[in-house]
C-alpha cells in the first residue's frame, strides 16, 4: 500500500515521537512491516507467526526509538530493523519445535536451514530491503511523472531499447528521451535518499 | 564551443564519444562549471542506473508491444488478497513473473505465476489459459502441481506447488550415470503424462526441472503449455522458448511445433546429462539458431569417452533436425532409455550417421556390380551381399526384429501361443457328447477374443514385441474358432456334400471315428462352405493384422489362408469338374496379370508392392497350370492339340501335361533370371526347383504307367528319365544351379532303381558297372582341368601365329 503524498522516512520517524500521530505509525507499518513478514516467512515461520513477528518487531522498534536508543545518526534504519527483526524471529522460532516450521513441512530441507550464518541472513535482508526501497521509489516516481515520460525512461534506461526505437514507439524526439532519463533518475535518487 | 546537449553528455559519461570529440568536450568542461555539474550528475545517475538495472534485471519492464508489465511484490500482494503472503519475487521468464508466497490457510509455501498476456495474442491467450486449466488437472508426482488458476482484473495467475531444490543439471553433477538416468526417466514420465493429453510444454530446460533433496525431479512451468491440436497448422504463432533448447521447427515455423519439439529439448537435456555441456554452445542468438537448424552436434563420445554408444544414439535421435525422424513423443525416448537400462539392445541410430553409412553402401554396391560383371562374385554371393546391404540401409522395424529373436521370453510367448492353438484345435477330435452343443466352441471363441483383445491392447500400449506374439496366436486361432463354431452350431452346412465330394477335414474326422469303438462319429464334421468361410476370415484377419503391425508373419498367414481358400474354393465350387478353359480364365490369366504387374513394379523399384503381386501371381499360375493338367481336358485339350502318338488313356496326356508345365516353369525361370533384379532371381530360384520336379516326376510316373502294358513306351520313358536326370546334373554347371544338380541326382537314383528292377535284377555285374562308371567319372574330373588348361594354352599359342599370317597378308 502506498500513500498519495510522499512522506520521507525522517518525517515518519519524527511523527513516531508523537504518541498521537497515528498517520506516521500507519506509514511506518505500511512501509516496513511487509519486509519483516517476508523475512520471517523465509526464516521458516508460518504466516500467523510471521505476522506476529512483524507486529512484535514494529512495537519493539517503536519502544526503543521512543526511549532514544535509535537516532538517524546511529546508522541506517534498515540495520536497526534487521537487528530487532532477527532477535524477535529467533525468539519465536526458539519457542516452536522445528518440525512445525513451514519450510520443513513443505520441502523437507529449507534453504534457510542451510544458510544459518549471520552474514547470509544480513545479505538476504539487505537485498529485500533495497528491493522494497526501489519498488517504493519507482512507484512514487511513476505517480509523479507524466506517463509518457516515465515510459520513455523505462524503455530506454531500464529495458535498453535503442533510442531511435523508443522515439518511434512513443512518437517523441531523441532529446525528450534523454531528458526523461535524466529527470527520472535524478528524482529516483532523491526519493531513495529520502526513504533511507 | 556551446554547452553540449544531453545526448553528448550521456555519450561522454558512457564512454561512447569519439576520442577527438571527447578531447574537445573535456576542454569545454574545464571552462564551464555548469556543464561540470551536469556531467557529475549524469555520472551519478549512471551509477545509480547500474544498481537499478541489477535490481530489476529479473523483470524486463518493456514488452514487445511497449506496454509495461512489471510487477512488484506489492502489486502481487494486491492481486492475491489476504490469503497469500507474498514473500519475494523469484524470477521472470518469457511467459510471466513468479513470486513465492505463503498460503496462510493451508500453511504452505506456494509459487504464484502471473502470466504475461503478450507472449501470445488474442485467441491464443484464451487457448493458453484453457490449457493452463487443463494442466491443473494433471496430477503427476514429477510435475509441479497447479493448485489454482485465478484472475484478478486483467491479471491472470497460477497458484503452483513450491519446489525447493536445485536445477537438475547442477544437482546431478555428483551423481553417477545410472542415477542420472533414473532422474531423467522421471522427467520423461512427467512429460509423457502431458504428451498423452496432447499437451506440449514448449520450454523444457534444465532450469525448469528442479531436483529435490530426495532426488525427485519436478518439472515446472507446465502452466503455459499448449494443446497440440490447437497449434496444428497455425501460422500466427510467435517464437516461444529458450534458444539453447529450441528445436529447428520452433525457430523456423513456430506454428508447426508438436510433441517432437519437446523431444528435442529432452535430447538437449540428455546431451547435458552425458557430457555436462550443451550440444549447441553458441552464445549469440543468431549463431545458435543457425547451428540448431543446420549443424550436427559434436558426438557426445568425442567429448566424454565413457559415454555409452547406445545412449549417444538415443540422444542424437532425439536431436534430429527433422521432427519426423525424432521420437514422436517423450514416451518413445523413455522406452529406449529403459531398454538400455535393462541391458537390451537399442536400435535407434542417428540419421546423419545412417546417411553416411548409406553413402558408403551405395559405393560398395556399385563395386559389387563391377565385381559380379568381372566374375569375382557369383550371382549367389552378389545376392547375399546385396541382401545384407539392403538390411543395413532399411532395417525392419525394431519390434519386428525383437519379435524374431528367440529369447527365453519370446520362446515362452510363442510356445504358449502354440499350446493355445493346439488346445483350440483339439476341439475337432474330442468326444464332447456330454457338453451341450452351444458350449462346445466357446473355449476356442473365448481364447480367440482374448488373444485379439490383449494383442491390440498391447499394441496400443506400445508393447509391440508381446503384441505380435498375441496377434500371431489370435490369427492362428481364427480359422480354428470359426471351424468349430460353424461345425458345432451347424451353420452354413448346406453344401457339406456337394456332388459327393469330401473335405480333408471330413475325411480325417471319419478316420478318427472309425478308430473309435462307438462306430458312429460323435466328432466334428466340417462342410466345404464352412471351411471356405473359415479360411476367408483367416485371410481377412491376417491382412488386418498385417496392416496394423507390418509384421511379415502375417504375410505368411495371408498366403497360407489364400492357398487354403483357393483349395476350398475348388472344392466348394466343384472345380475338379471344371473345364480347363474355366480354370485358365479364372486363375491362370489373373495369375499372369499379377506376375506381370509385379515384375513391372519391380522394374520401377517398388519392391514393397511388387513382391506380394509376384508371389500371388506365381501361386496362381502354378496352381492353375496344375489344375489344367489334372483336368479332363489336360493341357493338350486346352491348347486344342491332339497329337496322334498319345494314347487314348488319360494318364499319358496328363503326365505329359505336367512335364510340359515343368518346361514352362524353366522358361519362366530363365526369363526372371534375365530380368536380373533380386526379386526376380528369387522367383527364378523357386521355379528352378519346380521345373526339374515337374519333368522328372511325370517321366517316372509315365514309365511306371506303361510297365507291363506297353513295353516300348515304358522303355522310352525309362531311358528318358536318366537322360533328363544326367542333363540336369550337368546343366547345373552353367549357372551354379543346385536345384538342377540335386534334382538330377535324385532322378538318377530313381532311374538306377527302375533299371535294376526291370532289367538287371540279380545281375552282379550291374552294380560293378555302376561303381566303375562312377570311378571313371571321378578320374575324368581330375583330368578335365588339365585338358582344359592344354586347350587354353593351345588357343593362346595358335593366336599369334594367325595374327602374324594376317599381318603378312
Amino acid at each position: 500500500m502506498s500513500f498519495d503524498r510522499w512522506i520521507t522516512t525522517t518525517e515518519v520517524l519524527e511523527g513516531l515521537q508523537r504518541p498521537d500521530d497515528t498517520l506516521a505509525w500507519d506509514q511506518f507499518c505500511t512501509h516496513f512491516r511487509p519486509v519483516v513478514v517476508r523475512f520471517a516467512i523465509q526464516f521458516g515461520l508460518s504466516g500467523t507467526d510471521a505476522e506476529d513477528a512483524a507486529q512484535e518487531t514494529m512495537l519493539s522498534f517503536l519502544k526503543a526509538f521512543r526511549e532514544g536508543k535509535y537516532t538517524r545518526e546511529k546508522g541506517r534504519l534498515s540495520n536497526w530493523l534487521f537487528g530487532v527483526a532477527k532477535r524477535v524471529i529467533l525468539n519465536l522460532r526458539g519457542r516452536r519445535p522445528l518440525e512445525v516450521s513451514i519450510a520443513d513441512k513443505t520441502t523437507g530441507t529449507s534453504f534457510w536451514d542451510l544458510v544459518q550464518d549471520d552474514h547470509k541472513l544480513e545479505q538476504s535482508w539487505e537485498t529485500q530491503w533495497r528491493q522494497m526501497v526501489l519498488d517504493e521509489c519507482i512507484s512514487q516516481a511513476r505517480r509523479e511523472f507524466d506517463p509518457k515520460v516515465f515510459e520513455a525512461f523505462e524503455q530506454y534506461a531500464l529495458a535498453g531499447i535503442p533510442v531511435h526505437e523508443v522515439c518511434r514507439r512513443l512518437n517523441t524526439s531523441r532529446n525528450a528521451v534523454y531528458v526523461a532519463k535524466s529527470r527520472v533518475l535524478s528524482r529516483l535518487r532523491e526519493l531513495q535518499r529520502q526513504f533511507e | 564551443m556551446d554547452c553540449p546537449d544531453l545526448e553528448t553528455i550521456e555519450r561522454y559519461v558512457t564512454g561512447q564519444l569519439h576520442r577527438d570529440e571527447a578531447a574537445g568536450f573535456r576542454s569545454h568542461l574545464e571552462n564551464c562549471p555548469h556543464c561540470r555539474t551536469r556531467v557529475a550528475e549524469a555520472q551519478e545517475n549512471e551509477d545509480f542506473l547500474v544498481e537499478l538495472r541489477r535490481r530489476t534485471s529479473d523483470r524486463p519492464l518493456s514488452t514487445a508491444e511497449g506496454k509495461i508489465d512489471a510487477m512488484t511484490v506489492d502489486d502481487a500482494q494486491r492481486c492475491l488478497g489476504e490469503r497469500y503472503h507474498v514473500v519475494r519475487k523469484v524470477g521472470e521468464g518469457s511467459s510471466g513473473q513468479v513470486f513465492q508466497a505463503l498460503d496462510s490457510l493451508l500453511e504452505r509455501l506456494v509459487a504464484v505465476k502471473f502470466l504475461r498476456p503478450q507472449y501470445l495474442s488474442g485467441d491464443s491467450f484464451s487457448e493458453a489459459w484453457h490449457e493452463a486449466r487443463l494442466m491443473s488437472k494433471l496430477n503427476h508426482p514429477n510435475v509441479a502441481q497447479i493448485y489454482e488458476v485465478q484472475e484478478m482484473g486483467d491479471r491472470r495467475f497460477l497458484i503452483m506447488e513450491w519446489v525447493d531444490g536445485l536445477s537438475v543439471t547442477e544437482a546431478w553433477k555428483n551423481l553417477p550415470l545410472q542415477q542420472r538416468l533414473r532422474v531423467y526417466l522421471d522427467v520423461l514420465d512427467a512429460v509423457t503424462a502431458a504428451h498423452r493429453r496432447g499437451i506440449i510444454h514448449r520450454d523444457i530446460k534444465s532450469s525448469n526441472i528442479l531436483l529435490t533433496s530426495d532426488h525427485k525431479p519436478k518439472v515446472l512451468d507446465f502452466g503455459i503449455s499448449l494443446d497440440a491440436s490447437v497449434l496444428r497448422g497455425r501460422e500466427d504463432l510467435m517464437y516461444h522458448g529458450t534458444p539453447a533448447y529450441s528445436a529447428p521447427e520452433q525457430v523456423t515455423a513456430p506454428g508447426k511445433i508438436s510433441t517432437a519439439t519437446d523431444v528435442f529439448a529432452l535430447g538437449v537435456l540428455l546431451y547435458e546429462l552425458l557430457t555436462d555441456t550443451l550440444p549447441f554452445p553458441q552464445t549469440r542468438k543468431e549463431e545458435l539458431f543457425r547451428a540448431i537448424c543446420t549443424q550436427h552436434p559434436e558426438l557426445p563420445s568425442a567429448l566424454e569417452e565413457k559415454v555409452p554408444i547406445p545412449l549417444q544414439n538415443i540422444c542424437l535421435r532425439a536431436l534430429e533436425k527433422d521432427p519426423a525422424k525424432r521420437y514422436p513423443a517423450a514416451e518413445g525416448l523413455a522406452d529406449d532409455i529403459r531398454r538400455y537400462l535393462r541391458g537390451e539392445k537399442v536400435w535407434s541410430k542417428p540419421s546423419f550417421l545412417v546417411d553416411k553409412v548409406e553413402q558408403e553402401i551405395f559405393y560398395h554396391r556399385q563395386k559389387l556390380d563391377v565385381w559380379r560383371k568381372n566374375g569375382l562374385l557369383t550371382e549367389r554371393e552378389f545376392d547375399k551381399l546385396a541382401g545384407i546391404y539392403q538390411r543395413l540401409t532399411s532395417p525392419p522395424d525394431t519390434s519386428i526384429i525383437e519379435a524374431r529373436k528367440l529369447s527365453i521370453s519370446q520362446v515362452c510367448l510363442y510356445f504358449g501361443g502354440w499350446v493355445v492353438v493346439l488346445g483350440g484345435g483339439l476341439l475337432f477330435y474330442q468326444n464332447l457328447t456330454r457338453v451341450p452343443v452351444f458350449w462346445r466352441p466357446v473355449p476356442a471363441i473365448a481364447a480367440m477374443a482374448l488373444m485379439i483383445g490383449l494383442g491390440l491392447w498391447l499394441w496400443r500400449s506400445r508393447e509391440t514385441r508381446l503384441s505380435i506374439g498375441f496377434l500371431t496366436t489370435a490369427s492362428l486361432l481364427v480359422p480354428v474358432a470359426m471351424i468349430v463354431t460353424l461345425g458345432f452350431w451347424d451353420l452354413c452346412s448346406a453344401t457339406r456334400y456337394p456332388l459327393g465330394t469330401e473335405t480333408v477335414f471330413e475325411m480325417t474326422s471319419r478316420s478318427f471315428a472309425e478308430q473309435s469303438d462307438e462306430g458312429n462319429s460323435p466328432h466334428l464334421v466340417i462342410g466345404n462352405l464352412q471351411l471356405f468361410l473359415a479360411c476367408g476370415c483367416w485371410l481377412f484377419i491376417s491382412l488386418v493384422f498385417l496392416r496394423t503391425t507390418d509384421s511379415s508373419v502375417f504375410v505368411v498367414f495371408a498366403i497360407l489362408a489364400f492357398l487354403t481358400l483357393l483349395t476350398t474354393c475348388y472344392v466348394v465350387a466343384d472345380m475338379e469338374h471344371w473345364d480347363a478353359d474355366v480354370i485358365a480364365g479364372r486363375y491362370l490369366y489373373p495369375g499372369v496379370v499379377f506376375l506381370a504387374a509385379g515384375m513391372l513394379l519391380d522394374r520401377r523399384k517398388q519392391v514393397r508392392y511388387a513382391w506380394p503381386l509376384c508371389v500371388a501371381g506365381l501361386m496362381l499360375i502354378v496352381g492353375s497350370l496344375s489344375g489344367i493338367a489334372a483336368s479332363e481336358n489336360t493341357l493338350f485339350g486346352w491348347l486344342r492339340l491332339h497329337p496322334s502318338f498319345l494314347e487314348e488313356d488319360r494318364s499319358e496326356p496328363q503326365f505329359l501335361s505336367f512335364l510340359v508345365n515343368g518346361i514352362v516353369y524353366l522358361g519362366l525361370a530363365g526369363l526372371c533370371q534375365r530380368l536380373g533384379t533380386r526379386l526376380q532371381r528369387s522367383l527364378a530360384t523357386v521355379l528352378n526347383w519346380l521345373g526339374p520336379l515337374h519333368i522328372l516326376g511325370p517321366l517316372r510316373m509315365l514309365e511306371g504307367a506303361f510297365s507291363g502294358e506297353d513295353l516300348t513306351r515304358a522303355l522310352v520313358y525309362r531311358i528318358l528319365l536318366p537322360v533328363a536326370s544326367i542333363s540336369f546334373v550337368f546343366a547345373s554347371v552353367g549357372r551354379q544351379m543346385k536345384s538342377f544338380f540335386f534334382s538330377g541326382l535324385a532322378g538318377s537314383a530313381v532311374a538306377v532303381q527302375r533299371f535294376t528292377l526291370e532289367h538287371f535284377d540279380k545281375c552282379f555285374t550291374w552294380p560293378i558297372t555302376l561303381i566303375v562308371t562312377g570311378i571313371v567319372g571321378m578320374v575324368l574330373s581330375c583330368l578335365i582341368p588339365r585338358w582344359q588348361a592344354q586347350q587354353k594354352l593351345r588357343a593362346v599359342t595358335k593366336g599369334p601365329k594367325r595374327s602374324r599370317t594376317e599381318s603378312t597378308l
